[in-house]
């Protein structure tokens, strides 16, 4: 008897002990925003990897010299108060007098060089250093004064160095803990300092008294990674976030109805793709299938694919999206290339009969079109894009093609298909759309293990474009630039993805950002 | 429990029964309301793999984008009718588990066959022939046993990749430590029975004593743990798939669609549900016939979750 | 005593040993580890460089020698995904899973006892069929389907309990009565069959006989004995219990390692995998050391082989 007594009072000791330890919410009268992220965040080290999703945070923590405008129009001062073209190849930016980082290491010219210098080198698993080979020396004019010389006139000069790794780390504690040291307790400059961090798990982020444009309105800023869409709804219905992004399609009207609670919507600056295998030499294809002639070699066949996509109905049901032709997004500093995100121009070219055409045009009978092996992930970046695949794959059997569907979840697609470079026919890829990376995408100079793709022609369009300042003229070598990634059909761009936010517009006003960024900066109280 | 401690014995005593035993269990089934429960839901999950197409309100694949996310009862204008409701792409629910009973028996059956193949002859070999090679091989199968099978499971298949082939080997390739382990037992056990002393002394070679006389004594152990065994797999399967590291689609299975179902489940409860139900309903099914199994034949077994 | 504890303790590191072999080969089941960790435009030369500083070049054994001698001073190599040694990963985690694993271990301890020993009180009686029943259903119900219920009822429609997180002390009631409710399933059908094994034991009747009153006789004479095989089982559903936490975390994204693990096998984070396999099997192994301690103490007669 005694033994089971002591048993039971054990477990119920057990019980309460468990139910102690939890953390409770902090609950001293500061204001409290959390943001529901859908994981994986990748270290802290901002210059280690471009994980957009990850650098929505980390803006929070640090400081570019430049930044873009929250409304899309222009450049915001950061760490830079004030910055001017010197001459065509060289940008001089001055600093802010005291500034300092986290630690009070001062935000100096130094650091700014060896910031730029950092990630002009090959540092973790991305070529980084390709989008910074504009620069050709960083040179430190005074204390408080910086130029950047470039090697030619560079059109997006200040696109570029406020994107991919434009985060200001400090050098002299970098130095001294190393990157390990680095990530476990990181340093930056922005507005927000880190208090806490649950890797991969809990964020907290606290204003900073000390920075120099002023203490944000809003005293904390928590990311908290809930991996489910549905779980961050539910989540934001029980008041424990107060924002999540990627609404899901049938949980939009309950949101909507809730107390408190509104959707905004933006384009996520992401769009979903269909990549045609146009050669059989690069990635580990040539290893994977020796054997295998893709029919997507053939022109024709990708032309006929390209026409038998309804890319409004797969934006439909994609739940969140508009049908695009072009790999450009809606946000753009200059934006050009409407033609090809006009929504009638878009349902024009769905045309199966043309696709017929075509495909009788590359040899084939009537639906007797060749077998197109598929790979898609479950969940790709930006919703669901299984589904897409199998609406997708039921249009091209519509107009004559065999289609062999491969799903696979995202993180073995990623390794055994797209980054392996074993795409056969067609893979559905989510991809960013920011215009100064895009042409060197399909450089000559760029490796790519999806497709070899390299165009003299078109290679010398794209350099022009990027020492072009004149926007004219720049226009007008786009025109060009985009016709012949039409006509190419190795990237059969879908749709643009729209990020459908909801917010509990209750506590918290936000405009989401013209670049689809959930950065929150810029966050402020709801007026009462 | 007298009927069990009788047919224990016929078994152990290894003598020609009267009747023919598939007759002997049919007997018992029939006084058994959980071992006819168990069989009765186990042959209908059976029968549905074998003829669900037949049977299928509609097709399983079939999309319907005007049909998407309607809860059960809905009829379309075309007048398809959907009993348990429709998923994302306007698919049947019920149609989709008519399909997905199909991978469930496959994986449950055939990974328990191997991992009944393999475990036995484990069992036997470091049971019957002992000594130091019988403590190598348990310490082998202590460790295995360390890591929980699901884990254990997860982590294989998360670095050699899921499809429906690989899984069935990656869960009859680790379940097998358990089968091991028992049969093992139960060999030392016969091994000193009368009877087998009895054919060494008759001049039998071992090979052959191990074959004739060891492994029938062993092999109720295995059928009770093989019932065990498939509930465990059939719900080790449903996890993977749930976490996206078992079968894919469009191979149509109740963990996948649970997986669906998790993505919308604030507002469509029965793409949830009623997979999950069926589930729960086959593995019922399954444990009331390995119950029954076990007081039949059984002896002592124990799985492992 | 001291000395069995001794050998038991040996043959834990035996195990573990056996263990750390089976966690090095898995994560090298994928073939080559370095086309995982090296990035897309990497050349052959820099893949050949990674590959030395990896030490993916030596031959296997010497690879597991490197691996087994860190490992012991607890060094697991750092994680590809967060640039952070994979132990403090694990250690920031451990916390959690621990803490869900006992507070479902106490639900299921104290649902199951109580109602074991009823049902074998009033074995076949209405009760005890009612138990058996709910018992095979909790038992054949996917631990991650209940949650996803519980989270439909209790998250969304009543808005009581957090879909989510470890951020309050009542986020964790969810997951750990899910776990609780599978545990307490699998531990009442044991302690319901191991009170019936007992009652019908010499002593008990005699106990019974000398006019003691029923339930003294039961709590006391009983129950202590069975509780020998039901904190054997007790030992064993623990591999069910940490299996079923790692999908359940998933469910619920409680930040333990079971969802660590997920984490990590999604994004093939090797050296985190390797950790976190290893830190189960510790763990399960550890607490099966405890409950053969515990044994001692629950029944000093107890013999040593």
């Amino acid at each position: 008897m005694k033994t089971a007594r002591i048993l039971i009072i054990a477990s119920l000791v057990l019980l309460l002990g468990a139910l102690a330890i939890v953390p409770a919410a902090a609950q001293d009268g500061m204001s409290e925003f959390v943001f529901a992220h859908g994981g994986p965040i990748r270290p802290m080290d901002a210059h280690s990897h471009w994980y957009g999703s990850t650098h929505w945070m980390l803006k929070l923590y640090y400081d570019c010299l430049i930044w873009r405008a929250a409304d899309g129009d222009g450049y915001v001062p950061e760490a830079a108060q004030s910055w001017e073209a010197v001459n065509d190849t060289t940008w001089r930016f001055h600093l802010r007098e005291g500034a300092t980082f986290h630690n009070g290491e001062p935000v100096d010219a130094a650091a700014v060089k060896w910031n730029i210098d950092r990630v002009r080198h090959p540092i973790g698993d991305i070529p980084l250093y390709q989008q910074w080979a504009f620069v050709k020396e960083v040179v430190v004019v005074d204390e408080l004064t910086v130029d950047i010389h470039t090697n030619e006139p560079h059109a997006y000069f200040e696109y570029d160095v406020s994107y991919n790794g434009c985060e200001l780390l400090p050098p002299a504690y970098f130095e001294e803990v190393g990157q390990e040291g680095f990530n476990r307790a990181p340093v930056g400059s922005g507005p927000y300092t880190l208090a806490e961090i649950s890797e991969n798990d809990r964020y907290v982020f606290e204003a900073w008294d000390d920075y120099h444009s002023g203490r944000p309105e809003v005293d904390r800023v928590i990311y908290q990674v809930i991996p489910e869409p549905s779980a961050q709804v539910a989540a934001l219905l029980a008041g424990q976030v107060d924002m999540m992004t990627g609404v899901p399609v049938p949980d939009r009207a309950t949101l909507e109805g809730a107390d408190g609670i509104s959707l905004l919507s933006e384009s996520a600056n992401l769009m979903h793709h269909l990549y045609a295998r146009v050669d059989t030499e690069s990635g580990a294809f040539p290893e994977t299938f020796p054997d295998y002639q893709p029919a997507t070699l053939d022109h024709n066949v990708r032309m006929a694919i390209t026409h038998a996509l309804d890319r409004h109905l797969l934006a439909e049901v994609h739940g969140a999206a508009q049908g695009r032709l072009a790999r450009v997004c809606s946000y753009y500093p200059e934006g050009f290339a409407d033609k090809y995100a006009d929504a009638d121009v878009v349902a024009d070219w769905y045309n199966p009969d043309m696709a017929r055409e075509y495909l009788a045009a590359a040899g084939y009978a009537e639906g007797e079109g060749p077998t197109l092996y598929f790979d898609t992930d479950a969940v790709s970046r930006g919703g669901s894009a299984k589904e897409v695949s199998e609406v997708a794959a039921a249009m091209l059997e519509d107009v004559g093609f065999t289609v062999d569907l491969t799903v696979r979840d995202s993180s073995a697609f990623s390794v055994e298909v797209s980054r392996a470079g074993n795409n056969r026919d067609l893979m559905h890829i989510a991809l960013g759309c920011g215009p100064a990376l895009l042409p060197l995408f399909y450089g000559c100079d760029w490796s790519s293990v999806n497709y070899s793709i390299c165009n003299e022609e078109w290679d010398a369009v794209a350099d022009a474009i990027q020492v072009t300042i004149d926007m004219d003229e720049r226009l007008s070598l786009w025109e060009q630039w985009w016709q012949h990634y039409i006509d190419t059909a190795q990237t059969i761009t879908l749709y643009e993805v729209t990020n459908v936010m909801a917010l509990n517009t209750g506590e918290f006003d936000f405009t989401p950002r013209k670049d689809g960024w959930m950065t929150f900066r810029g966050l402020k109280l709801a007026d009462m | 429990m007298p009927a069990k401690s009788k047919s224990q014995a016929d078994a152990i005593a290894g003598l020609p029964a009267r009747r023919s035993p598939i007759l002997r269990l049919a007997s018992t089934l029939v006084k058994s309301p959980v071992g006819l429960a168990g069989s009765v839901i186990v042959s209908a999950v059976v029968l549905l793999a074998l003829f669900g197409p037949l049977i299928s309100p509609q097709d399983a694949a079939a999309r319907n984008l005007r049909a998407r996310f309607q809860a059960p009862g809905h009829v379309d204008a075309a007048g398809s009718y959907y009993s348990l409701g429709s998923d994302q792409l306007g698919r049947d629910i019920l149609s989709r588990i008519i399909a997905g009973s199909r991978v469930s028996v496959l994986v449950g059956v055939v990974s328990v066959l191997l991992s009944g193949a393999i475990g036995v002859l484990y069992g036997l070999i470091s049971g019957f022939i002992g000594g130091a090679l019988d403590a190598a091989l348990m310490r082998i199968v202590d460790g295995l046993l360390a890591i929980p099978f699901i884990i254990l499971v997860i982590a294989i298949s998360g670095v050699v990749g899921a499809g429906l082939g690989t899984l069935v080997l990656i869960l009859g390739g680790t379940g097998w430590v358990t089968y091991a382990r028992v049969i093992r037992g139960e060999v030392l056990k016969a091994r000193e029975l009368d009877y087998v002393l009895a054919a060494y002394a008759l001049g039998q070679r071992r090979p052959q004593v191990m074959l004739k006389h060891i492994l029938p004594n062993v092999i109720s152990s295995a059928i009770v743990l093989a019932a065990v065994q498939v509930g465990v797999t059939i719900l080790a399967e449903s996890s993977l798939s749930f976490l996206g590291l078992g079968v894919k689609p469009p191979t149509v299975t109740w963990g996948l669609m649970l997986s669906d179902g998790r993505q919308y489940i604030n507002s469509a409860w029965w793409m949830t549900a009623f997979p999950g139900m069926a589930i729960t309903i086959t593995v019922l099914g399954v444990v009331f016939l390995g119950d029954w199994l076990r007081d039949v034949l059984d002896p002592q077994v124990r799985g492992r979750g | 005593m001291r000395g069995f504890f001794i050998s038991r303790l040996a043959q834990l590191v035996v195990t573990m040993f056996i263990v750390s072999l089976a966690v090095f080969l898995i994560v090298r089941l994928s073939g080559d580890p370095i086309l995982v960790l090296a990035p897309d435009f990497f050349s052959q030369e820099q893949i050949e460089e990674m590959r030395r500083f990896w030490g993916f070049d030596r031959p296997l054994a010497e690879q597991y020698v490197t691996f087994i001698t860190r490992a012991i001073t607890g060094d697991f190599g750092t994680s590809y995904l967060a640039k952070r040694p994979a132990m403090e990963l694990i250690i920031e985690r451990l916390g959690y899973t621990w803490m869900l694993a006992a507070a479902a271990a106490a639900i299921g301890v104290t649902i199951a006892i109580p109602l074991g020993v009823l049902s074998a009180l009033k074995r076949n009686s209405l009760i005890d069929l009612v138990i058996t029943l709910l018992s095979s259903l909790g038992t054949a119900m996917p631990s991650f389907w209940l949650g996803l219920m519980l989270i439909i009822i209790f998250s969304v429609h009543l808005r009581m309990l957090p879909a989510f997180g470890a951020l309050e002390p009542k986020a964790i009631i969810m997951p750990a009565a899910t776990l609780g409710v599978g545990m307490a399933a699998r531990l009442s059908r044991m302690t319901r069959s191991a009170m019936l094994e007992v009652l019908s034991q010499d002593y008990v009747r005699t106990a019974h006989s000398k006019g003691l009153k029923q339930n003294i006789v039961v709590l006391r004479h009983a129950l202590r004995n069975a509780l020998i095989p039901i904190v054997t089982v007790f030992g064993l559903q623990l591999g069910w219990l940490l299996g079923g936490s790692v999908v359940v975390e998933s469910v619920f994204s409680w930040p333990g390692l079971g969802r660590l693990m997920i984490d990590s096998i999604n994004v093939r984070d090797n050296t985190v995998v390797q950790a976190g396999l290893f830190w189960f099997a510790l763990t399960f192994i550890l607490i099966n050391y405890a409950i053969d301690v515990l044994y001692i103490l629950l029944d000093p007669r107890i013999k040593f082989e």
